[in-house]
């Protein structure tokens, strides 16, 4: 429709972005610290629960599991609320042309400031109890990849929640049966039998969370044939979404009304 | 007089507008709402146009069509390289966030940098009234402040065509009459101005011109101080 510049969709981003952020801190007392302390509490809940009470899983578990939850929650809670960006700014576009892909932008973007945040966490975490790889390297790759994911998955369910609202519930479940079926909680390996093995490499989220733990506690190269199918999976994804969100452009306006 | 001038910024060709909606899987049949039903008019240079009609009669629509933000299901709206901007009691874009970040965000989705805004923030602040509130998440607001918001981001635009919904109808009467003489002042500028309200004094003050909208069509097309006298007696029946 109408064009933008460039910087107008920067400078929209970052105050977005910001404003976000900011609105988030007012609403607590103890504002941003607890994006720290959160997922630190968090890890430090499971550590003590798997690690020193029920002595779970074999020496290392814990990390297993901690990397696998900080990777899956990136995942769920950008699906989870890039789903609903749209929605939640009817208000704008009901008012101002925006390009409907800017919205879900904002949203994912947030959402991964605040996975760097945990990462960080995490990393410090796993340098002093567990060590450093040189693996660690590869870290930007499965980041990049997962972004796309995120990206792709985030875009075609923001486009298409707004006319099918009862996706919702639908998405909901299956973040929460992926979570299981992601193997956050137990590590995909030859503990677990063929052909399973196999069906549970077809999900995406599984072979991200199974490369992040093989470079982060293995020190091992991960899987990088399988981290390409994901990448073009992903890259059709983002497509699909932004076909969608071009197609229906000035229908949000007139079913969120 | 500035009728005579006849140069259409934007014409409006036969457009109709439908609303459809089905409430759920059971219910077979599905409720289509007609909005606007072959509209035409052409907004010219300089017009200060006012829209009238009864509520549901299609304004709102109408205003969104002209600004771009929704397509008519028939008929064109040709702009002319010309940009239009809506301002209406919606202007606090994210109820969550503070109305100081909501000028940020509409300041830049209407064709402004961050700094350009950031410098005239202040005067911005200055002319809503709003003070310490300015900094309270705008789902605290009044319908009154929204208003207060609204115009004074506005206040600040360029467009070539401003489309005000109702905005002017809400907030007090001091701020009311600050609001006006901007839109005076822009009016004698040759400002191309859209105008929904229900206030017929204010229509009687501001506008040259009255596009009537009865049941999605459009019932009168005129000169103010022709128009306004048969609508007032239709108004209260």
């Amino acid at each position: 429709m109408q064009p933008y510049h460039l910087s107008t969709l920067k400078d929209f981003v970052i105050i977005s972005v910001s404003a976000l952020f900011r609105s988030e801190a007012a609403k607590n007392r103890l504002g941003l610290i607890w994006w720290v302390l959160e997922p630190f509490l968090m890890m430090l809940a499971f550590y003590v629960v798997f690690g020193l009470v029920l002595q779970r899983g074999g020496e290392g578990f814990v990390f297993d599991l901690l990397v696998g939850i900080s990777v899956w929650t990136w995942f769920s809670a950008s699906v989870d609320r890039g789903m609903m960006s749209i929605i939640r700014a009817s208000r704008l576009i009901q008012q101002v042309y925006v390009p409907k892909y800017l919205p879900i932008l904002v949203d994912l973007l947030f959402e991964f400031i605040k996975f760097i945040i945990v990462l960080t966490v995490l990393l410090i975490l796993l340098a002093t109890i567990n060590s450093v790889y040189l693996q660690w390297l590869f870290l930007p790759l499965l980041i990049s990849v997962q972004a796309l994911f995120i990206l792709g998955c985030g875009l075609v369910a923001g486009a298409m929640l707004p006319f099918l609202h009862d996706l919702k519930f639908v998405l909901t479940l299956c973040l929460r049966v992926g979570m299981f079926l992601s193997g956050v909680f137990f590590v995909v390996d030859e503990r677990i039998p063929e052909p399973y093995r196999d069906c549970l490499m077809l999900n995406p989220m599984t072979v991200l969370i199974t490369s992040y733990r093989n470079i982060l506690i293995d020190g091992s190269s991960p899987h990088l044939s399988s981290l390409s199918a994901v990448a073009v999976l992903s890259i059709v994804l983002i497509f699909l979404g932004l076909a969608l969100l071009r197609r229906f452009d000035c229908l949000y306006p007139r079913v969120l009304a | 007089m500035k009728m005579d001038v006849s140069n259409p910024v934007i014409k409006v060709r036969n457009i109709s507008l439908s609303y459809r909606q089905q409430a759920s899987l059971w219910q077979r049949k599905s409720y289509v709402y007609q909005a606007l039903h072959d509209v035409s008019f052409d907004l010219n240079q300089g017009d200060s146009l006012a829209i009238i009609g009864r509520n549901g009669a299609g304004k709102s629509s109408l205003l969104k069509l002209l600004a771009g933000i929704i397509q008519p299901d028939q008929g064109t709206v040709e702009r002319a390289g010309v940009s239009a901007v809506l301002m209406g009691l919606n202007a606090g874009y994210y109820p969550e966030l503070s109305g100081r970040d909501n000028v940020l965000v509409a300041g830049v989705l209407l064709g402004y940098s961050r700094k350009q805004i950031l410098v005239k923030m202040d005067e911005i602040v200055e002319f809503s009234g709003l003070k310490a509130f300015i900094d309270k998440p705008v789902k605290t607001y009044s319908d009154g402040m929204k208003g207060r918001l609204g115009f004074s981001v506005a206040n600040i635009l360029h467009a070539d065509v401003l489309l005000i919904d109702e905005v002017l109808s809400v907030g007090d009467k001091e701020f009311r009459q600050k609001s006006l003489e901007v839109i005076h002042n822009r009016l004698t500028s040759e400002q191309t101005v859209v105008l929904v309200s229900h206030s017929e004094d204010m229509i009687m003050e501001l506008c040259n011109r009255v596009v009537w909208i009865e049941d999605g069509r459009v019932h009168l097309d005129g000169l103010v101080e022709d128009v306004i006298p048969l609508y007032k007696p239709a108004g209260r029946s």
